[in-house]
């Protein structure tokens, strides 16, 4: 691997996201369905208990 | 076993080996050998990802788990969808503009040899370990349910997978992963069918749960707040599994090339991002219903007449002892409370009186009260055998009710999630001591057009993956009598993970801090993990397993920036710019 620096390396260029059209997107998505997954999971708990 | 389950369990095998062989084909080069030629698309990068993660273990102990502890294990899971996030937007841009084999190769352009070689060294030494009891696990289940020696079990079962691994690489890993998922999950679902099918007339899907509930079963939500305050020591609740669960899978994902060498594979950095975010999605739910099986067992024994322990082979040496007539009373005991326990399950499904539902939760405490007792006789008559039955559980239910064929197949599911596992980690860890040792050590660079020192570089790789699996047999003889296999691994993981994390957490976001720093940290962190595990152990304090990777990252990072500060300026090498966008 040559020394040169990392921020001096060419960059790739990038494909179009799929789905969801870019990556923010796609982060807000699991943490709405995390969040979304807990509030189940608290009902799911008091309601079987 | 019937001889149609032979027939399903030794045919699934051989399409599998098969499978992987036929897709072998790949390019004689490093390239070809660990990265399958960098083209895999993002649904295969994410079946890679999680047949990587989901070995037996996952399988075999996760419906055990619920059983005994309930569903609340799903939390170790929470933290994972945060931390591919992170690195999603940290760590895979840059392995993927670094074109790195290893993700400790970036760790000397960032710091120094020395640190790369630590790093890789944890790694290696923590992957082979856990590897080997990735092996034990399926063999366990081949010992018990047909009376084979487990060494020479061990040997058959590490032999097999090491077949297809070294002769395909990463492209005939992910493959089979691919087809390995598709059985497991198709399996599974048709075990979870038949739990629910067996179930008493009047008894339905949500009966069933309403009973595991009154047991305390589905428990997926629990906070460790006790009257004294957060307990350090609960394994599995929403804090530790969002604090603790984010720094494993970060480390998990983000620094262990096991994992690493699969989303490496991808055609891009999107493909990359795109499998491991949809991983993000798709885990906690996957864990959700296997630990759900497992529940659903459960409600299927307050019908049905259990065992006091589920492994079998355990219960027949105890049996041949003084001790038998002492088994035998509590079996005798258990039984009538099982009987009372249909009878108090039934009613309360019936009624969903409280009343009801408070004698099913009383009978059910002096139901495990003397499974404990008997666990403990156990112990005394076979000093040595391992009490703890929770993987028994669901193979025992298989072996015992499952159709004819089911029964094969199942045993093969166990097979294929062990081999998807171990295949992926023995091709990372040949990866590693072929570029972060062999080639490196030798101080030659890496040249693709050098047709002559690829293939020997290939074939070096074929060597390196062919020992490690037999490194790897070894360590699974010398398992026996770990417990539960499930918290192993992790423990395992746990105590060298935290510093792994550390060292990237200090390379990607802390860049004015330079090798030597970083290295004695790296040494301090890790004394201070084992310290802790060790202080746990000995009752000194209370310390789930979890929070040790929280203490290893935090632990290296803080040493760094310390010994930063102190060192002075001649020692602090040039800063090296570091940025992944």
């Amino acid at each position: 691997m040559d020394n040169q620096p990392i921020d001096q390396l060419p960059q790739e260029s990038e494909p179009p996201i799929p789905l969801m059209g870019s990556f923010k997107a796609w982060y807000i998505l699991l943490l709405a369905v995390l969040l979304a997954e807990i509030v189940f999971f608290i009902w799911f708990t008091q309601y079987f208990s | 076993m019937s001889q149609i389950d032979w027939i399903v369990l030794c045919l699934t095998l051989l399409l599998i080996l098969t499978y992987g062989l036929y897709k072998s084909c790949t390019s004689k080069n490093l390239e070809g050998y660990f990265l399958s030629n960098r083209n895999m698309p993002w649904y295969l990068v994410l079946l890679s990802i999680m047949g990587t993660q989901a070995s037996a273990i996952t399988f075999l102990s996760a419906p055990g788990q619920a059983f005994t502890d309930g569903m609340r294990f799903v939390q170790y899971y929470f933290g994972l969808p945060l931390a591919m996030i992170v690195i999603s937007v940290s760590f895979v841009p840059l392995f993927s503009k670094l074109k790195v084999f290893t993700a400790y190769e970036f760790l000397e352009q960032r710091f120094d040899l020395k640190t790369r070689v630590l790093t890789s060294t944890l790694f290696l030494l923590s992957r082979g370990l856990s590897t080997g009891i990735s092996i034990y696990a399926p063999s366990i289940i081949l010992s018990s349910l047909m009376g084979w020696d487990i060494f020479w079990t061990n040997i058959v079962m590490g032999g097999l997978l090491i077949v297809y691994t070294v002769s395909g690489g990463a492209r005939a890993v992910a493959y089979t992963q691919q087809l390995q998922l598709l059985i497991i999950f198709g399996g599974m679902f048709i075990a979870g069918y038949y739990v629910v099918h067996y179930l008493p007339d009047g008894v339905g899907f949500t009966e069933a749960l309403k009973i595991s509930g009154a047991s305390g079963k589905l428990n997926v939500i629990t906070t460790g707040i006790t009257e004294k305050g957060f307990d350090w020591k609960d394994r599995y609740n929403i804090i530790s599994g969002i604090i603790g669960g984010f720094f494993l899978s970060l480390s998990y994902f983000g620094t262990d090339q096991s994992q690493v060498g699969r989303y490496l594979t991808a055609k891009n950095n999107t493909q990359s991002r795109l499998g491991l975010l949809m991983n993000g999605l798709v885990k906690v739910p996957m864990q959700f219903f296997i630990l759900l099986l497992g529940t659903l067992l459960f409600s299927y024994y307050q019908f049905n007449k259990a065992p006091v322990f589920f492994n079998g082979a355990v219960v027949d040496k105890a049996m041949q002892t003084s001790y038998a007539p002492a088994l035998s009373k509590i079996e005798g005991e258990y039984n009538l409370l099982q009987a009372n326990q249909q009878q108090y399950s039934r009613a309360f499904v019936a009624s969903q009186q409280d009343a009801d539902k408070l004698l099913v939760q009383q009978n059910r405490k002096s139901m495990d009260a003397l499974q404990k007792e008997y666990r403990q006789v156990l112990k005394q008559a076979v000093p040595g055998a391992d009490t703890n039955d929770t993987n028994y559980i669901f193979l025992r239910f298989v072996v015992d009710h499952l159709p004819h064929g089911l029964v094969g197949l199942l045993i093969a599911i166990i097979f294929l999630a062990a081999w998807g596992s171990i295949a992926a980690a023995l091709n990372s860890q040949a990866a590693c001591t072929v570029i972060d040792f062999h080639i490196r050590l030798q101080g030659k660079k890496h040249d693709i057009a050098n047709e002559e020192d690829c293939l020997r570089e290939y074939k070096v790789s074929k060597y390196y993956t062919l020992a490690w699996g037999i490194f790897s047999i070894i360590t699974a003889e010398l398992a026996t009598g770990m417990g539960s296999l499930i918290e192993a691994v992790n423990l395992l993981g746990s105590l060298f993970y935290g510093v792994i994390l550390g060292i990237f957490l200090v390379a990607l976001y802390a860049k004015k801090i330079q090798g030597n720093a970083v290295f004695i940290a790296a040494i301090v962190g890790e004394c201070i993990v084992v310290l802790c595990f060790l202080l746990d152990k000995w009752g000194y304090i209370g310390l789930g397993f979890l929070w040790l990777n929280v203490v290893g990252a935090l632990a290296v990072v803080i040493t760094a920036w310390i010994i930063h500060k102190i060192l002075p300026a001649s020692e602090k090498a040039q800063p090296v710019p570091v940025s992944a966008e």
